[in-house]
């Protein structure tokens, strides 16, 4: 774009605004003159902004009321229904939730920290005794490490087809 | 005589569903169309006024009168849009999103609207609302308020300010960056 077009550009809102003195408007209506590109830009974005002042006021799709009331009315019996329930219990399910998955996590963790090293599976001690260079031991483990990912993924997908839909976060 | 707000809330609060149905029809397209602007889809908008308006009749014993009901409204709109669109966002990144695309659902919602004008004319204002509509999903949602608000709900920055619970200063000098940004999202759109 030539630099004077990008001058122009500039001050192409205040033009559509309506915002410029008149010595810059006699200049933007000069290169207007020259310039198609520019032009053509500026009434466009001119009848852009127009639309915006006279937006038009859209209806609703159909069936807002019918979908409401039903809803309302199940609140109602609903409302009634749970009066003499005072607690909450998926409220309360899901932090006991997580407190158990982090003391089963803690409990793990600590059990195979704890593993005498005599019983680790042959495969293993047979692999870090082999190494023969560092890349060779790294590049060993990381094979295992690939896999995981690719298991917690699944993990996800699972949870994610179980979970009902309203359920999803 | 239509009644006053204040005395269908009153009726709602003793689940008169007559009222409650006169006040949804009072006040629906002022509702639907702020969260069609703020989420620029129409199937969310309508899913989010749905939700506005059955947050007003649970919410309806605890309201205190001490703002007029389209304020009211144009808070729970706000919130609850704001809310499904990050709901929407955070579920596009399990499930790829539903066959109908929003440019589809869009052309639907302002189809019902220019049905009575000439093709041709029609067309062209389609064109331009679903350019604008896209143009302002694209600002940040703070903008995004204040400009719905303001441009397409028409209201002034005094009443904006009330409805989000700010200085009218602060309202307007969103206003003004809120335009700057939309200009140039629109001169990058018609290229
Ligand atoms: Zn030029």
């Amino acid at each position: 774009m030539p630099k004077k077009c990008r001058k122009i550009k500039k001050h192409l809102f205040s033009y559509v605004e309506g915002n410029l003195g008149p010595g810059r408007r006699a200049v933007l209506e000069n290169h207007f003159q020259a310039c198609l590109r520019c032009r053509t830009q500026a009434q466009e974005l001119h009848q852009l902004w127009k639309e915006l002042d006279i937006w038009e006021k859209k209806s609703p799709l159909p069936g807002l009321w019918p979908a409401l009331h039903q809803r309302v009315k199940d609140f109602d019996i609903k409302g009634l229904e749970s009066l003499p329930k005072s607690v909450d219990f998926n409220r309360l399910l899901r932090p006991a939730a997580a407190v158990l998955l982090l003391l089963l996590g803690a409990t793990f963790g600590y059990f195979l920290g704890s593993y005498p090293q005599e019983k680790w599976p042959a495969a293993y001690a047979e692999r870090s005794q082999a190494a023969v260079s560092e890349e060779a031991y790294i590049a060993s483990y990381l094979e295992d490490f690939w896999d995981v990912p690719q298991r917690s993924l699944s993990g996800f997908y699972i949870i994610s087809q179980i979970l009902p839909e309203d359920r999803m976060p | 005589m239509s009644k006053s707000d204040e005395e269908l809330i009153r009726r709602i609060v003793n689940q008169d569903h007559s009222a409650y149905e006169e006040l949804v029809s009072r006040y629906e397209t002022l509702v639907y169309n702020t969260c069609l602007g703020l989420t620029g889809d129409a199937v969310l908008a309508q899913d989010a006024a749905q939700e506005v308006f059955f947050q007003l009749y649970r919410s309806a014993p605890s309201f205190r009168f001490e703002c007029r009901v389209p304020t009211w409204l144009y808070r729970i709109s706000v919130n609850k849009s704001l809310n499904l669109l990050r709901r929407q966002r955070i579920y596009r990144l399990f499930r790829s999103l539903s066959a109908v695309s929003s440019d589809e659902r869009m052309d639907d919602a302002i189809d019902s609207k220019i049905g009575t004008k000439q093709p041709e004319e029609a067309w062209e204002i389609k064109e331009k609302q679903n350019l604008l509509l896209k143009a302002i999903a694209d600002l940040t949602p703070e903008q995004r308020i204040v400009l719905v608000l303001h441009k397409l709900e028409g209201l002034t920055s005094q009443e904006v300010a009330e409805i989000l619970d700010t200085s009218k200063a602060v309202v307007e000098g969103r206003i003004h960056r809120a335009k700057r940004s939309l200009q140039k999202i629109l001169l990058s759109q018609i290229k």
